[in-house]
C-alpha cells in the first residue's frame, strides 16, 4: 500500500501550488461547503481543540486523522451539532450553524458503534428519518428505503432485526439510514473500527465508490493512516487538539510538515540533520545533495521513507551498517540496518543477509527536509504496530 | 452420602419452615370446620362468603384502584426522573440515586408514621388521597430502580442518532428512548402494583378511619374474631402477589440473559 504512494511521487512535479500545505479557511467561496474558523473547545480543564481552522470543499472526501484523544471526534461532533465550541465559528454554505440544533442541520452521521435502533427492524431503521419528516407518502418512503438498501448492497434485508446482522451489515444499515435522507454531507466517525481487516478493506473501497457516485461530501474520522491515504481527497492530521497538516494524501505522505506527521503517516526514518546551505544536508557525518532549500535554521529533521533506501556495497562515502533483522512481508522484505547513530528501516524486494555489512543509498529527491519541531525525534525509527488497531476509549468519548 | 443426605434434609427443613405457614393457611381456607385446628372436610364456602362480604369487596375495590393509580403515577414519575438523571454527570447522578435508595431500606413503620405526621402537619385529612400519595411515594424508588438499569444499558449514541435523523429532542425520547426502555417500564408497573397490594404498615398509618385496603381489612377481621374468610382472602392475595412477583423475576432474569448474550457478541 505504501509503495503506491512511494513510487511515482515527486514533489516538484505533482504538487500544484494551489494546495498549500496549510489550507486555511479565510478564502471564502461557494465551493467551500463547510468552514471552521478558530474553534476552541474545553472539557473541564482539558483544552481539546486549539484554534481549529479549516474548510471543506463541496463533494470532497476529507479525513480527520490522528491518534485517539487528538480531538478529531470532537471536531466531528461540533459539525453534527452534538457539541458547541467554546469559541470560534462554523459556517455551512456561508452561514453560521452554531445556533442550528442537530435535527435541523443538513448533514447526517454514521456513528462509531452504529447506534441502530434495536427495537426496529432494518427497514424501519432506514425509514426512521423519512417517517419523522411526515412529508412523504408510505409508497415514496418505501421506494427511497429500498433504493438506499440497494446502495449498500442490503436488498431484501428489510425484515431482519438489527441483532441478527453481522458488524459489516450493521454498518451498511447505518450508512443507508443516513444516506436515505440525501444529506449534503455525511459524517463518519471511525465507521470501520469494529470490523475485521478484510471487511474493512472492502468497505474502504465501497465507501469511496459510494462517495464518488453520490457526489456528496464525506467527512471521515479515523486513526488509521492507511485508511486515510486510501480514501481521502484531503487529509487533516491532528494531534492533541492542534492541526498538524492539511493536504492531499500524496502531499501528506511525501511532504510531511513535521516529524509527527512523517511518523504517523506510514513508516519512516526520521533523523537529525544539519543544513548550512540550500540543497545540501549533512546526515550522520555524510553530506548529501537534496532538493529542498535551507529552512532557516541549521538543525533540521530529515525523513527518508524505508522503501526509498537502496542497499549497496558499502563505500567510504556512504552511511553503512550491519543488517540486524530481516522479515519477509509478502511484497517486500523489511530490514533493520544498525549504523553508528541510528537504526534504519529499509523495505526492499531484494533480500540482504542478516549480519552482512551494507551501505545505504538514496536519491536527492527522496530526502525530505523538515523544520525542527516539538515532535522532533530523539529516538529509533518506529514501526506502526501492524493492522490490528482497535479504537481506544479516548477522553472525549467519556462524558 | 451422609453429607448429601443431611444437606437435603436441611434444605427440606428450610422450605418447610418457610412455606408451612402458607400451606396451612391455604389448606384451611378450604376447611369446612370453623376451627383453625381441626379439619372438617372440603368446602368453597369461605370463598363464596368472601365475595358476598361488602366490607371486603369495598376494600378490594380501594386496593385495586390505589394499586393501579399509584403504579401508573409512580412509574411515569420514575421514567421522567430516570431520563433526566441519565443526562446528568456521573457524580450528581450517583448522589441522587443513593438518596433514592434510602427509602427502600427505611422500615415501613418509619415511612408510615412519618408520612402520617407529614399529612397532619400540612393539614391533609387522612383518607383515600393520602393513601394514594403514600403509595406513590414509596413506589417511586422501586420504579426508578427497575428503569434506570435499562437506560444505563442504552447506547448513548441512540439519542444523538435520533436527533441526527431529524427528531426534536422530545420526539427522540418518545420514538427511540421510550421504546428501548419499555421492558423496564413494564417491570416497574408490575412491581409497584404488587408492592401496593402487598403493603399493610404504611397504608395503616395513612388511610385514616374511612378508607380500608384489603390488608387493613384482614388485620381488623383477624383481631375481632376467628373468621375462615381471612384464610380464603389471604390465600387469594398470596397467589396474586406470587404470580406478579414471578412475572417480575422472569422478566429480570430474561433481561440479564439478553445482556450477557449481547456481551458475548460484542466480544
Amino acid at each position: 500500500m505504501k509503495n503506491y504512494f512511494g513510487k511515482n511521487k515527486r514533489k516538484s512535479v505533482d504538487v500544484p501550488s494551489a494546495t498549500s500545505p496549510n489550507r486555511l479557511g479565510n478564502q471564502t467561496g461557494p465551493s467551500h461547503i463547510i468552514e471552521v474558523i478558530g474553534v476552541n473547545k474545553y472539557f473541564g480543564e482539558a483544552h481539546v481543540l486549539k484554534d481549529i481552522t479549516f474548510y471543506i470543499r463541496n463533494n470532497e472526501f476529507i479525513t480527520l486523522l490522528g491518534p485517539s484523544g487528538c480531538g478529531k471526534s470532537t471536531t466531528l461532533r461540533i459539525l453534527a451539532g452534538f457539541e458547541q465550541p467554546d469559541s470560534g465559528d462554523v459556517f455551512f454554505e456561508g452561514k453560521t450553524i452554531l445556533n442550528t440544533p442537530p435535527h435541523q442541520r443538513k448533514l447526517n452521521t454514521v456513528f462509531q458503534r452504529y447506534a441502530l435502533f434495536p427495537h426496529l427492524n432494518v427497514y424501519d431503521n432506514v425509514a426512521f428519518g423519512l417517517s419523522i419528516q411526515r412529508k412523504l407518502s408510505r409508497a415514496e418512503i418505501r421506494t427511497r428505503v429500498e433504493q438506499a438498501l440497494r446502495q449498500v448492497n442490503l436488498e431484501g434485508y428489510g425484515k431482519r432485526w438489527v441483532d441478527q446482522l453481522s458488524g459489516g451489515q450493521m454498518q451498511r444499515v447505518a450508512i443507508a439510514r443516513a444516506l436515505v435522507l440525501k444529506p449534503q454531507i455525511l459524517l463518519l466517525d471511525e465507521p470501520l473500527g469494529a470490523l475485521d481487516l478484510k471487511m474493512r478493506k472492502e468497505m474502504q473501497i465501497e465507501l469511496k465508490n459510494m462517495q464518488r457516485s453520490l457526489g456528496i461530501t464525506f467527512v471521515y474520522v479515523t486513526h488509521d493512516q492507511e485508511e486515510a491515504l486510501t480514501m481521502s481527497d484531503t487529509i487533516i492530521v491532528m494531534k492533541e487538539g492542534v492541526i498538524q497538516q492539511i493536504g492531499r494524501p500524496t502531499d501528506i505522505y511525501n511532504e510531511p510538515e513535521n516529524a509527527f506527521v512523517a511518523d504517523f503517516i506510514g513508516e519512516s526514518n526520521i533523523l537529525p540533520g544539519r543544513m548550512t546551505r540550500d540543497f545540501e544536508v549533512e546526515i550522520a557525518g555524510h553530506s548529501f545533495v537534496c532538493v529542498d532549500p535551507r529552512p532557516g535554521s541549521d538543525d533540521v529533521d530529515v525523513v527518508i521513507r524505508p522503501e526509498d533506501v537502496r542497499l549497496e556495497a558499502p563505500t567510504e562515502n556512504s552511511i553503512s551498517g550491519v543488517v540486524s533483522s530481516v522479515v519477509f512481508k509478502g511484497v517486500h522484505y523489511e530490514m533493520l540496518i544498525e549504523t553508528d547513530q541510528h537504526e534504519w528501516l529499509v523495505q526492499s524486494t531484494e533480500k540482504a543477509n542478516e549480519g552482512s555489512h551494507v551501505g545505504l543509498a538514496f536519491d536527492p529527491d527522496e530526502i525530505h527536509i523538515m523544520k525542527k519541531s516539538e515532535h522532533s525525534p530523539d529516538r529509533q525509527p518506529t514501526v506502526p504496530d501492524g493492522d490490528a488497531k482497535f479504537p481506544e476509549q479516548s477522553p472525549e468519548d467519556d462524558w | 452420602m451422609i453429607a448429601r443426605l443431611s444437606k437435603n434434609i436441611y434444605m427440606i427443613l428450610i422450605f418447610l419452615f418457610l412455606y408451612a405457614p402458607v400451606a396451612v393457611l391455604i389448606v384451611f381456607s378450604f376447611n369446612k370446620a370453623r376451627s383453625r385446628a381441626v379439619w372438617g372436610g372440603f368446602t368453597l364456602e369461605w370463598y363464596r362468603k368472601l365475595f358476598q362480604n361488602s366490607d371486603i369487596l369495598r376494600a378490594l375495590q380501594v386496593t385495586l384502584i390505589i394499586a393501579v393509580v399509584s403504579a401508573l403515577i409512580s412509574t411515569v414519575i420514575a421514567t421522567v426522573t430516570c431520563i433526566g438523571l441519565n443526562a446528568l454527570n456521573r457524580r450528581l447522578r450517583n448522589l441522587i440515586m443513593n438518596v433514592t435508595y434510602i427509602p427502600n431500606i427505611t422500615p415501613d413503620l418509619v415511612t408510615g408514621v412519618s408520612l402520617m405526621l407529614l399529612f397532619y402537619f400540612i393539614g391533609l385529612k387522612t383518607g383515600f388521597a393520602t393513601l394514594l400519595l403514600a403509595h406513590i411515594a414509596f413506589n417511586i424508588p422501586y420504579a426508578i430502580l427497575s428503569i434506570s438499569p435499562k437506560l444505563r444499558q442504552l447506547d448513548r449514541n441512540l439519542f444523538e442518532a435520533a436527533l441526527d435523523l431529524g427528531c426534536k429532542p422530545r420526539q427522540a425520547i418518545i420514538r427511540v428512548i421510550l421504546p428501548e426502555i419499555m421492558p423496564g417500564i413494564v417491570t416497574a408497573l408490575i412491581l409497584t402494583f404488587t408492592l401496593s397490594i402487598d403493603d399493610f404498615v404504611i397504608s395503616y398509618f395513612t388511610a385514616g378511619n374511612q378508607v380500608s385496603t384489603l390488608a387493613i381489612t384482614i388485620y381488623s377481621m383477624a383481631r375481632k374474631s376467628v373468621n375462615p374468610q381471612i384464610n380464603a382472602l389471604s390465600t387469594l392475595m398470596f397467589l396474586t402477589v406470587l404470580v406478579l412477583l414471578l412475572l417480575v423475576n422472569i422478566r429480570t432474569t430474561r433481561d440479564l440473559r439478553d445482556k450477557q448474550n449481547q456481551g458475548d457478541l460484542s466480544k
